[in-house]
């Protein structure tokens, strides 16, 4: 139990990337998920269900910052030496647990065309994390930064839950395939923090004055407010705003709605080389309208250079008129209603693919997505082999830009209607476990009926 | 083929075995170790400014004290005054005298025949009183504020008897004073009574008709009515009257109010400047006594000197001699009623021993000025017209002067604040203290050498912040600033600026902490004029614009140590 609280602690300092790419699933064409990454993959099979719960069982968890061996190997005689451990990050601490799963999903063809729907529940932004800085000021006092501004953002927490409900359409003409999937999405939850800065500079000059800078703002919808008040904006709160229930009754209203694409192609240059493009989540964003609240602490600033000597002697009180201007320029927490939009990532996949046999192939993936401001991106080569007509392996090795290279694995079968899958696409995370900060697996059973015999003509 | 397959296979998996076992040995011992955790551990240490002051020598005098009044002259220079302010106000300094006369009416044998004919009897008394005046007072108007007159009489006639009073000279809202007393006989005699007719809010006017002084004019008038009956009216029947005014408080008073001690003043005016300096030398260029005062009071007056001295460190009083006729001062009346005469007399070095003894004599600094003086009203004995009311008021300030142009040697002044060395540890979290650093910086713009110390001190149980026991210094040896460069007119061209860091280890913050149990943290400023190659001092003034640029950060360095 202790060693499971160790770990699960050390989790909690970690920190994740907020993006989520995928590696191995794209070389799975004969699940429906694919389809996920270009609606114009080509179903193999006429007929897909995917199955509540069981479509998609596994885990995805990035974690950044440190890694369990980083802690084990900043123990000192049974106490983590945290200045030794701050030295070792390399980046805020934190972690992201995304949660995606089809609540439903039909796909079958009519007259030549390949008609999808799905529900899906996403959570695919779920992140936390502590900056470095922050923990080194916790951990080491502002004696390590005299001289040095530390400016950064005491915590990121990201929550963002929805409701995807797609239609989409794909058709295979003769070298040319197409899909695209409109999405509507209902916001179920969100909270994020948009800053909560900190700006902190000790000057090197005697007497070493302190400026302190401080504003924050978290925005919530679909949340019940959390600071008790009478009134927010000047309207009086409600039990609509305090209670959960409340806020749960209004979601079959869809009041956070939003609306999304994805698009792509697919094209046979010729009868071994094949490429694709695809971009999911064209203007996907959520515009939140029910039980929006922003809480900010406007930017405040605080300086202090030290006693002068009628402050000492506190003379005409003024050691207490200091204390309470210091305190009233740091702030007062208030809430607004704001609704707002949380745009969800777009992502970005270019592959070509070489099938130098009809059973094997050979891909190359780019694959990227902005999340932050910060461009994401991968680049993957894989191999897929089929065994048989119902049974495909794969194997990849990626390269990513903002580090964690990993090989990947998966394979699909099919056994009568039910089809079986699992797929890796950190398995060096299973030789160096410790030192893992990427893992995502998944598995899970489908039912497929029929084939596509476009597809299966080359077997 | 299949040899060399199986082989390569055999190699394979023995690498990937090794591989395995090694990362899986990886994994024990992270997760070993982890497991085993107790805690975390940290070197903290925090830098806060403490102290970011620009001390001039005002700012450095009210810190500790606000006794005296620290003047800034033309030239932006500072003189320290330590004075003592009275003010007299509603005083009753005049006391009058009751002021009587017994009247005395004997019925004669022809009286008493003609009264017991037809019935009635008349007669009056027309008198003066006069006011006694012992000090050859010459009073021409009082205005009562409280008191009365006083009637007791005795009538041997056994009939009703109407006595009427007429103060022509007494008046009440201008009305003169009038007041009738009944005698009633009923069937005891003699008839004895007291009558008593207020005065309060009256105006006695005592000139008779402004040809005199003192003097109060009377007449009783005297009614018999016989009732029928009684006895006639014998001769040698009497009725005696008395009267007797008293005047309680009075609003003023005109006239020639006499020689009248206004006030003995026998005072201690403590310099805390220089309190407990038992080895400072100082001396001050022209130090002076001023004694001020705003007379309203409508009399001259005049203040009698009669001691001045100063006390040095040791307790010794040592008289201020003053030339001969200056010993006192007189100042005249005010022209009208609420106007003051203003009278400033100073006593320096050009009229007495003060400046001698300061800068030499006292041997050391002066603690304290005492002085016992007196004022009086006419105190030469001039017979003119005063005026003196209650709501004339006299204000005298007795003020030792002393500008800051100085030689001062070893002149200190400290700055107890308290102070708590941090505690190391506590139940959740073992928390210890390695060191704490002073860091301190200095500019001096004083045109005195200034030295700097910081020492740890125990106070004392009951008593001020300012009495303490140092138990230990920051610095070895303080930290030295030397004198700014000023030009003539005090302004500062070259300030010099040091900066230092003192530093208590581990066993020293202990020691003071647990064994020595200092509670004080106490900056000791020291101020001392420089010496020229030839080793004289010379005086130095001190301008407002002079200041200590001092800046104090203070750094802790620890480690913490969160037990889970």
């Amino acid at each position: 139990m202790k060693k499971l609280l160790c770990i699960l602690f050390s989790f909690l300092l970690l920190k994740a990337n907020a993006q989520q790419l995928h590696t191995t699933l794209p070389s799975l064409r004969g699940l429906y998920r694919a389809s996920y990454i270009n609606p114009a993959f080509a179903p193999e099979y006429k007929l897909t269900v995917g199955l509540p719960v069981l479509n998609n069982l596994g885990l995805r968890f990035n974690l950044t910052g440190i890694d369990l061996h980083t802690i084990a190997s900043n123990m000192d005689e049974g106490f983590l030496n945290m200045n030794t451990l701050y030295d070792d990050m390399d980046g805020a601490v934190g972690f992201n647990i995304p949660v995606n799963f089809d609540l439903f999903f039909i796909r079958f063809p009519i007259k030549g065309w390949y008609i999808s729907i799905n529900n899906s529940i996403k959570a695919n932004q779920n992140v936390f994390n502590v900056s470095k800085e922050f923990i080194g000021f916790l951990s080491q006092g502002n004696n390590y930064f005299i001289g040095k501004t530390q400016n950064y953002d005491l915590f990121n927490l990201n929550l963002n839950v929805y409701n995807e409900t797609g239609i989409g359409l794909s058709k295979e003409f003769r070298r040319l395939s197409i899909g695209a999937r409109f999405k509507v999405l209902a916001g179920i939850a969100n909270l994020q923090t948009e800053r909560i800065r900190m700006n902190l500079n000790t000057s090197s000059v005697i007497p070493f004055p302190v400026t302190l800078t401080m504003s924050g703002n978290i925005r919530t919808g679909g949340l019940p407010l959390v600071i008790a008040q009478d009134s927010v904006d000047g309207k009086p709160v409600t039990d609509d705003d305090k209670e959960f229930k409340n806020v749960v009754r209004k979601l079959p209203e869809l009041p956070n709605r939003g609306y999304g694409f994805d698009i792509g192609i697919g094209y046979q240059f010729n009868t071994n080389f094949s490429g694709y493009l695809s971009v999911v989540d064209i203007g996907s964003s959520i515009n939140w309208k029910s039980n929006t609240y922003n809480y900010k602490i406007d930017d405040s600033k605080v300086e202090f250079n030290g006693l002068t000597l009628d402050e000492v002697n506190n003379k005409d009180n003024a050691r207490d008129i200091l204390i309470d201007s210091m305190a009233s320029k740091l702030g007062k927490a208030y809430v607004t209603r704001d609704n707002y939009v949380t745009p969800i990532p777009t992502k970005y996949y270019l592959g070509l693919d070489y099938d130098f046999t009809t059973k094997d192939r050979v891909g190359f993936l780019f694959q990227g997505q902005s999340v932050g401001g910060t461009f994401y991106s991968a680049y993957t080569g894989s191999y897929m082999r089929r065994l048989g007509r119902n049974w495909q392996i794969t194997g990849n090795y990626s390269v990513k830009t903002f580090g964690g290279n990993d090989f990947g694995a998966g394979t699909s079968s099919r056994l009568g209607p039910v089809q079986f899958f699992f797929f890796c696409d950190n398995l060096m995370t299973f030789i160096k476990p410790t030192r893992a900060r990427n893992l995502y697996f998944s598995f899970g059973i489908n039912l497929v009926f029929g084939r596509n015999p476009k597809v299966f003509k080359m077997y | 083929m299949r040899t060399f397959n199986l082989h390569s296979l055999r190699i394979i998996l023995a690498f990937s075995a090794l591989s395995l076992s090694s990362c899986v040995k990886e994994l024990v011992d992270d997760v070993n170790t982890i497991s085993n955790i107790q805690g975390i551990q940290s070197n903290v240490g925090y830098t806060i400014p403490i102290l970011n002051a620009e001390i001039g020598m005002k700012s450095i005098y009210e810190s500790f004290s606000n006794s005296a009044f620290i003047k800034l002259e033309s030239d932006e220079s500072f003189t320290f005054i330590y004075s003592n302010k009275d003010s007299i106000t509603n005083r009753q300094l005049m006391k009058i005298d009751p002021v009587g006369s017994t009247n005395e009416l004997t019925i004669d044998a022809a009286s008493a025949a003609v009264f017991n004919t037809i019935g009635s009897f008349s007669y009056a008394i027309n008198n003066i009183a006069v006011v006694p005046t012992p000090g050859g007072e010459k009073l021409k108007q009082i205005y009562i504020k409280k008191g009365a007159l006083e009637f007791p009489i005795t009538c041997d006639i056994l009939h009703h008897t109407q006595l009427t009073l007429v103060y022509p000279t007494i008046t009440r809202n201008g009305v003169p004073l009038q007041e009738t007393i009944d005698l009633l006989y009923e069937g005891v005699a003699p008839i004895v009574k007291t009558a008593v007719i207020s005065l309060d809010d009256c105006v006695i006017d005592l000139t008779d008709n402004g040809i005199s002084y003192n003097v109060l004019p009377f007449l009783v008038q005297l009614n018999i009515t016989k009732i029928d009956g009684n006895p006639p009216v014998k001769a040698n029947d009497k009725l005696i009257i008395s009267n007797s005014m008293i005047i309680d408080e009075y609003r003023g008073i005109n006239g020639y109010v006499g020689r009248i001690s206004i006030v003995k003043l026998n005072e201690v005016k403590p310099i805390d400047m220089f309190e407990g300096q038992l080895d400072v030398s100082v001396k001050l260029s022209d130090p002076r006594l001023r004694i001020n005062i705003a007379n309203g009071y409508g009399t001259p007056v005049t203040i009698k000197i009669f001691n001045i001295s100063l006390i040095n460190t040791d307790g010794t009083e040592f008289p201020i001699t003053i030339d001969l006729f200056r010993d006192t001062f007189s100042l005249p009346a005010p022209v009208a009623i609420g106007d003051y005469a203003i009278g400033d007399y100073v006593i320096d070095r050009n009229n007495s021993n003060i400046d001698e003894l300061i800068n030499n004599s006292l041997q050391n600094a002066p603690q304290a000025i005492k002085y016992n003086i007196e004022l009086f009203t006419n105190y030469n004995g001039v017979e003119v017209d005063n005026f003196m009311f209650d709501t004339s008021s006299l204000k005298i300030d007795v003020g030792m002067e002393m500008p800051l142009n100085i030689q001062v040697g070893n002149f200190k002044m400290d700055f107890p604040n308290k102070f708590e060395l941090p505690a190391d540890s506590g139940e959740s979290v073992d928390a210890i203290i390695n060191d704490i650093s002073m860091y301190t910086a200095a500019t001096n713009n004083f045109p005195l050498n200034t030295k700097m110390q910081f020492f740890f001190a125990k106070s004392r149980p009951g008593q001020p912040i300012d009495s303490f026991d140092i138990v230990d210094s920051l610095f070895a040896n303080g930290l030295t600033v030397t004198k700014s460069t000023i030009d003539a007119s005090g302004t500062v061209i070259d300030a010099p600026t040091v900066s230092s860091v003192g530093t208590l280890e581990r066993n020293k913050i202990k020691f003071l902490r647990d064994v020595a149990k200092t509670d004080l943290l106490v900056m000791r400023l020291s101020f001392e004029t420089s010496r020229d190659a030839g080793g004289s001092q010379h005086y130095v003034k001190i301008y407002n614009n002079q200041t200590i640029q001092l800046k104090i950060g203070m750094s802790i360095n620890g480690k913490i140590k969160p037990k889970f």
